[in-house]
């Protein structure tokens, strides 16, 4: 019985006059009861009175069913949305200096088409007259070229930079920089007001109506805006079913769509009699669709407004009856197929001047008296009376116990919970005034929301005499439930403390891990601000699901049924009989009683119960199912969660965590198809110069390791077993067969390399450098001779005269270990050994400028011709045969026929330019002639041949091979 | 750079002529004949309430609130200046301050305790109660603070946080809540009555009505030096309450000495106490504004008791008229239920009805009015029946009503009777427009003949009396009507069958 009014209500302090209270205390929602009175039962014994307070604290409460939302449409791609960074108003230059740096066309044509003429770009030839008017751009251009650098463009021109702009600064800008700079300002102090608080969204674009009501199902119908930029209006058919006792909401049927003129703002929708009228509102656009139930929806009247619509709401009494307000400060009724009736205009703010031009308007218990508000408050007006005649329903002061700075975000005739009652929403609090009684709020809650609560919901349990209403903010999407029973035969009385429903910015934390890019990206995308929220109740099974709209279009639902204490029990014995995980440290026996008692708060339990619900589905499987790949860093990261971690892991997960199969399921498409949807991003695809190394690495196709596949997977669990246990996976405990052991090499004899550069190498190896070259080049050749010489007439002297000059000849050569590189260097001289290096040995000639023996330099000359005989064509191709038999045990290279030409190429070049680097080191320090001639045929072809870069694989191929090359250089 | 060089210049020159908005107009609140009494201290005190609201909105701006205040006199300037039509430059809308968001200079200390507040908060908006206790416990080590405003903000914060966890968890006792009382109440001066009177109401709540009673007396007798405004409101309730307490023992008192006749002398001298004590609380509170119903409500019944009429009559008549009260239509309700029980004389009552009438025209009681201005039977006073009637109809609470419904087809039935059907008319003028799709619509019928038969019956007179007889709503009954003749009547046929 709506219509009575409560016998008594409880005792206020009436005070009058602005609000004095400060936002201060952050914790208003909780801990008084208010006020107390006592029912008179008219029973003698105090004992039997009862106490009503104006806060029953534990009030019935409505349990989530899964802890996080889940996704009711396939995301629809959207090119950008907006990040939730805030621009800042102080960051005007630099928007400045990119609109001059990359839009310099629109900054400075108009200039730029005057001073055409004047400007010498040294294209062409000056006309003899215009060489007087006429400026050279050749230091501008250079100028210009520097400004490519962001971080400061001018600074290296400062100077002349300076002159310019002296000269030229207040002539050149399109935009003269003063105005351009303040529109800046003024245009990012709007934006991220807006972003901070976007008041065109105040109603939510999200609307439902109930079509039929069954013991198994509700229908419904939905409607919501769809596209990038909201400008689809849909009318989807919605199933509210119940799966495994879990009610689901589900889309049925194609969506009727009808494109709309602008951004949708709101959609009101009224209450489903014969047929339902929905409204919709855009910018400068309101228009009108009726459905029935059995009919689809049609679009009926369509009116435009000059300011900016702020409010468009359907008629709960009349059908075809709306109002609609404007920035202009004048509400109309609205009948659909008739004119617009203006009931009231306001040129300022109601109360006090808030300056603000924000209007709202609502219905209220009479069909022809409306509620007009603003910021500052709520006013009834009579739209009868020619005259307006108005009464206060709620205004910011300090009757309603406002805080200073607070003010009307919402309001909402509550139609369908208490036909006299009006929720009133604002920063700091939520009001249930009776117009009956105004200016005194019924209800004040503190909804504890950061953010303003500009979408409510509110839901008239009849069963419990509990009314529910829901409060979503934009920004922060929080949903807020709040609940009050009474108001007709009782005074209206707080249930319970708010309650912060899920949303899907926290959502993500429960999903399973992605790639940390595309972590981001969901990241991103999930924190869009709401749009809008709707909630179906069904009462047959009582449940509530409630939907949030998001400003990219996706629509989040999440279902709540009523939390009875003996159901949340079972559910967690149930919960904890899955569990054989007995309570680890940190949980004495009265903890775990306690959990018993009240399950929501068991985080340890609950958190025992994700890893339940994650290891229920095996991640191979699911993964495999939705993402079409496999995605092992996924599953490496679920599974570890095991028995020992899980008890450190629960002081680490506060929320309580329950989602079923089926919900992550949804979420795992519902990503694949966000993923897919945004694939390219042209813009950053070709930010840096890239080689393509598509040859040097041609990929058969066919899988590297020879595993089969029950082999993979068998290696997979072995490795999670491995990790469970924290050792180290070893052959021995897979099933793969031992690896072939390869034999260690046998030590290096450095005695087999009979070439100049290895001995030197080994020699300089033990510390012996300088030894050998000295040696090498004779330095210390004098000091020899006198040592053989003082040998020699030691000798002389034990032997006497007997011995000849040819024998000691002999024996220098059996003394080859005594007499080391020199003698022996003299004494094979005119051997036929191939590997003798004899260009060093010419060079030694030819620095040593010795001619006192003859004998030796004609032999040497006679060496020579034998060399230059060889063509330098022969010698690279034997040493390109050389390479060729080589190259192949390379094992990057292996299974490479296809482009043998190009591999030529290549290794021809890799050759040419080790040689060619090496002999120009060589030609540094000596006189060489023989190589000499080679050198220069050489890089004549190379410079012919060579492609203009080398990848990164020909460079590295040619440092390995720069050691052997090394020792053939003097072929 | 010269470009930035530039714009911070012009961004300068635009901060320093900073146009303020054009300044508002005052507005006078409008008041309506049902509202008179709740605007009559605003005038002056709207300004006020300006110059707050512009502290808080844009602290950029400094000039224009002053304006608002000063202008009142020179509305030709107004007027020549643009309007506030376009949308302003600055903020308009406080978005609330973040208080749990960081601050610049913020120490270790104020950091933890501002996680760990933001922690709590997180929990108990999640009813998670029993984590919320343990990171209170962590809580508490912000008592330590050393500036004064904080610490007292630290206290109001750990006695609301703290009681709510002892109201929610599980585990908690009646002794734990007490002793967490009796601890917040010391812990700062300042929260003590409150404290107090929190505490007595939650042992009202649960049963313990002598130790409330005791919380309150001891809390009267509190004396601390200056107290503020706040304290002062706190002391008046805890004596009201204290009061009907006393009214509550003096009921229970009365009840049981009515029991025994034998006139117990002391029991008496109880009552007498205990209505000494309730009649000096009540009367006090009772002269401040505010909705007092309950307390109305005992202390005229304690009044009544003693035959003081003259004094209980007062009392009312001061809560119905004051204007210094709100519009509460309780007290109105009161009124008319103690002249009806003292037999006063109709005109009395419909007097009070009527003003009951104007500012809740939708009130219950008025079907009361109505059958009292039928039995004068004056024309002009089955003219305001007949307004009181549609003026009932009107709210869409009744529109389901049977016993409305009812009225208003005897209404055109004696109308009709005495051929005054003109007033039908001219109430009938101003709603013809929008009462047939209000009421008579064929999905009314429908839904009223779900809900009962005797209800479609009743509206089906007034229809066919106000909008004619071939309206929607009554051939719809006829439809109905006929739909259910033909049930029946295949029913009754099915039983002679068998």
């Amino acid at each position: 019985m709506d219509s009575k009014f409560p016998d008594q209500l409880f005792p206020v302090f009436y005070y009058t006059g602005p609000p004095k209270k400060k936002a201060d205390c952050p914790v208003h929602a909780w801990g008084l009861h208010g006020h107390v009175y006592g029912n008179d039962s008219g029973s003698a014994e105090v004992a039997d009175w009862s106490f009503l307070a104006q806060r029953k604290v534990n009030g019935p409460t409505w349990a989530p069913v899964e802890s996080i939302v889940a996704p009711l449409l396939p995301p629809k791609s959207v090119n950008k949305w907006s990040s939730r960074h805030l621009p800042s108003a102080m960051d005007f230059p630099k928007h400045m200096q990119n609109f001059y740096l990359y839009k310099s066309e629109d900054a400075f044509s108009t200039m730029n088409h005057l001073l055409e003429d004047h400007f010498d770009f040294g294209s062409g030839e000056l006309k003899e007259c215009m060489k007087k008017t006429t400026v050279s751009m050749k230091n501008m251009e250079r100028f210009m070229s520097s400004a490519k650098f962001i971080k400061c463009p001018l600074k290296p021109f400062e100077k002349r930079a300076s002159l310019y702009n002296n000269l030229l600064g207040d002539v050149i800008h399109d935009i003269p920089p003063g105005l351009l700079g303040e529109l800046l300002y003024e245009e990012l102090t709007l934006q991220r007001e807006e972003k901070q608080f976007n008041e065109v969204a105040t109603g939510g674009a999200l609307g439902f109506f109930l079509i039929s009501t069954s013991n198994t199902s509700q229908e419904g119908c939905l409607v919501y805006p769809r596209k990038a930029a909201l400008n689809s209006l849909n009318f989807h058919k919605v199933v509210v079913e119940f799966q495994e006792n879990i009610p689901r909401p589900k889309f049925m049927n194609k969506p009727i769509n009808y494109g709309v003129n602008g951004t949708i703002r709101q959609v009101s929708v009224g209450p489903m009699e014969e047929s339902v009228y929905v409204g919709v509102r855009t910018d400068y656009n309101c228009g009108v669709w009726v459905a029935t139930s059995a009919q689809k929806p049609q679009p009926l009247d369509v009116v435009n407004t000059q300011e900016r619509a702020t409010c468009l709401t359907v008629s709960p009494h009349m059908p075809g009856e709306l109002l609609v307000a404007s920035e202009s400060g004048v509400a109309y009724l609205w009948t659909v197929g008739r004119s617009l009736q203006k009931f009231r205009e306001e040129e300022g703010n109601l109360y006090f001047n808030a300056k603000s031009p924000w209007r709202w308007c609502d219905f209220s218990a009479h069909p022809r008296v409306m509620l007009y508000a603003d910021r500052t408050g709520l006013e009834l007006s009579d739209i009868r009376s020619k005259e307006t005649c108005s009464h206060t329903v709620f205004r910011i002061g300090a009757t309603s116990g406002c805080k200073s700075g607070e003010r009307v975000i919402l309001s909402r005739y509550l139609c369908n919970v208490n036909t006299h009652h009006h929720l009133v929403t604002t920063q700091h609090s939520a009001y249930i005034m009776d117009e009956r009684f105004p200016c005194l709020p019924m209800i004040k809650w503190d909804h504890m929301m950061a953010s303003p609560p500009m979408f409510a919901q509110a839901v008239g349990t009849a069963s419990q005499h509990q009314n529910t209403v829901i409060l979503g903010s934009q920004s922060s999407q929080e949903l807020t439930l709040l609940q009050y029973s009474g108001g007709n035969a009782v005074a209206a009385q707080v249930l319970g403390a708010p309650q912060k429903l899920s949303c899907p910015m926290k959502s993500l934390a429960d999903l399973p891990v992605q790639i940390p890019h595309r972590q981001k990206n969901v990241q991103e995308r999930l924190t869009v601000p709401a749009a809008g929220i709707a909630s179906i109740y069904y009462d047959k099974e009582e449940s509530l699901c409630v939907l949030q709209l998001s400003e990219v279009g996706d629509i989040f639902y999440q279902t709540l049924r009523p939390a009875s204490q003996d159901s949340l029990q079972a559910a967690h014995k149930e919960m904890l009989n899955e569990d054989s995980v007995t309570e680890q440290s940190g949980s004495s026996p009265q903890e775990s009683q306690e959990s018993v008692n009240n399950p929501r708060t068991n985080i340890v339990s609950q958190s025992k119960c994700k890893i339940v619900s994650q290891s229920d589905c095996p991640p191979e499987t699911s993964d495999a199912r939705i993402h079409g790949i496999n995605e092992p860093c996924v599953n490496m990261i679920l599974n570890p969660l095991t028995e020992q971690e899980d008890v450190s892991l629960s002081k680490d997960i506060p929320r309580p965590a329950k989602v079923s199969k089926a919900t992550l399921l949804k979420w795992k498409s519902w990503l694949n198809v966000l993923r897919n949807g945004q694939r390219s991003t042209p813009r950053y695809s070709q930010l840096h110069w890239t080689l393509k190394t598509k040859d040097h690495f041609t990929f058969d196709g066919k899988p590297r390791d020879i595993l089969g596949k029950d082999q993979i997977t068998s290696l997979r669990n072995n490795m999670r077993e491995v990790m469970e246990k924290k050792s180290v996976l070893t052959c021995g405990a897979t099933s793969l067969s031992p690896p072939e052991v390869l034999p260690t090499p046998h030590p290096v004899d450095t005695q087999s390399w009979g070439d100049d550069l290895s001995q030197r190498l080994s020699v300089s190896w033990e510390g012996g450098w300088k030894d050998w070259w000295e040696e090498k080049l004779g330095l210390n050749r004098e000091k020899r001779i006198e040592e053989l010489r003082r040998k020699r007439r030691r000798l002389k002297r034990t032997r006497g005269p007997r011995v000849a000059l040819s024998g000691s000849f002999t024996t220098s050569a059996s003394y080859q270990s005594d007499l080391d590189g020199w003698s022996s260097a003299v004494s094979d001289f005119g051997g036929q050994d191939p590997d003798l290096d004899s260009s060093t040995f010419s060079g030694y000639l030819s620095t040593q400028e010795d001619s006192a023996e003859p004998e030796r330099t004609g032999r040497v000359l006679q060496h020579e011709p034998k060399g230059s005989k060889l063509s330098s064509e022969e010698k690279s191709n034997v040493t390109l045969s050389r390479n060729k038999a080589k190259m192949p045990k390379d094992p990057s290279q292996e299974g490479n026929p296809k482009a043998p030409k190009q591999l030529k190429q290549d290794y021809m070049s890799a050759l040419f330019s080790s040689q060619e680097e090496v002999v120009d080191a060589g030609t540094e320090g000596t006189d060489f002639f023989f190589p000499m001639s080679l050198s220069s045929q050489v890089s004549s072809i190379s410079n012919s041949q060579r492609k203009p870069s080398l990848g990164p694989f020909s460079q590295s191929s040619q440092s390995s091979k720069q050691g052997k090359k090394r020792a053939r250089m003097g072929f | 750079m010269i470009t930035n060089g530039c714009m911070l210049k012009s961004f300068k020159v635009t901060e320093e002529k900073g146009n303020p908005l054009p300044p508002q107009r005052e507005k006078k609140p409008k008041t309506s004949p049902c509202v008179l009494r709740c605007g009559t201290a605003y005038g002056n005190l709207l300004a006020m309430d300006d110059i707050s609201a512009e502290w808080m909105t844009s602290p950029v701006r400094d000039c224009g609130s002053d304006n608002d205040v000063s202008n009142d006199d020179d509305d030709e300037d107004d007027e020549e200046e643009e309007p506030i039509r376009k949308r302003s430059k600055w903020p308009d809308l406080p978005i609330p301050a973040p208080w749990y968001g960081e601050t610049s200079k913020e120490t270790g200390f104020h950091r933890s305790s501002r996680l760990c507040l933001n922690q709590i908060r997180e929990c108990l908006l999640e009813h998670r109660w029993q984590e919320a206790a343990e990171y209170l416990i962590s809580y508490f080590q912000t008592l330590e603070e050393i500036s004064t405003p904080r610490q007292l903000l630290a206290t109001e914060i750990i006695f609301r946080l703290g009681s709510e966890i002892l109201h929610q968890h599980p585990n908690s006792k009646l002794e734990d809540v007490n002793h967490f009382f009796d601890l917040m109440k010391n812990t700062g001066v300042r929260g003590y009555l409150k404290i107090s009177l929190e505490h007595s109401f939650h042992l009202l709540l649960t049963g313990n009505f002598d130790d409330a009673v005791r919380q309150l007396t001891t809390a009267e007798s509190w004396r601390y030096g200056k107290q503020s405004a706040v304290q002062a409101d706190k002391m008046k309730l805890i004596h009201a309450y204290r009061g009907f307490l006393s009214y509550l023992s003096w009921i229970s008192k009365k009840g049981s000495s009515s029991e025994d006749d034998d006139g117990d002398v002391s029991a008496i001298q109880e009552m007498h106490t205990y209505f000494r004590q309730a009649c000096i609380s009540l009367q006090e509170i009772l002269k401040l504004p505010g909705v007092w119903d309950p307390f109305v409500v005992g202390y005229v019944n304690m009044l009544e008791f003693y035959n003081d009429h003259e004094g209980a009559l007062n009392v009312l008549k001061e809560y119905a008229y004051d204007s210094r009260f709100p519009p509460n239509p309780n007290a109105h309700v009161y009124l008319y239920r103690f002249l009806k029980r003292q037999g006063s004389t109709e005109k009395k009552q419909i007097r009070v009805l009527k003003i009951l009438g104007a500012l809740v025209p939708s009130h219950e009681l008025m079907l009361e009015l109505f059958s009292l201005l039928l039995e004068s039977g004056t024309e002009q006073s089955l003219k305001e029946a007949l307004d009181v009637l549609f003026n009932l109809l009107d709210d869409c609470s009744w529109k389901h009503s049977v016993a409305a419904w009812t009225c208003f087809r005897n209404m055109i039935k004696l109308l009709r009777r005495k051929k005054l059907k003109h007033l039908l008319e001219e109430g009938w003028e101003t709603r013809k427009d929008w009462w047939p799709a209000f009421h008579f619509r064929t999905y009314h019928a429908r839904a009223d003949f779900q809900l009962s038969r005797q209800l479609l019956l009743m509206k089906v007179v007034v229809a066919s009396t106000l909008v004619g007889n071939k309206c929607m709503y009554c051939r719809r009954k006829n439809e109905l009507e006929n739909e259910r003749e033909a049930r029946r009547m295949i029913k009754t046929h099915k039983k002679r069958k068998r």
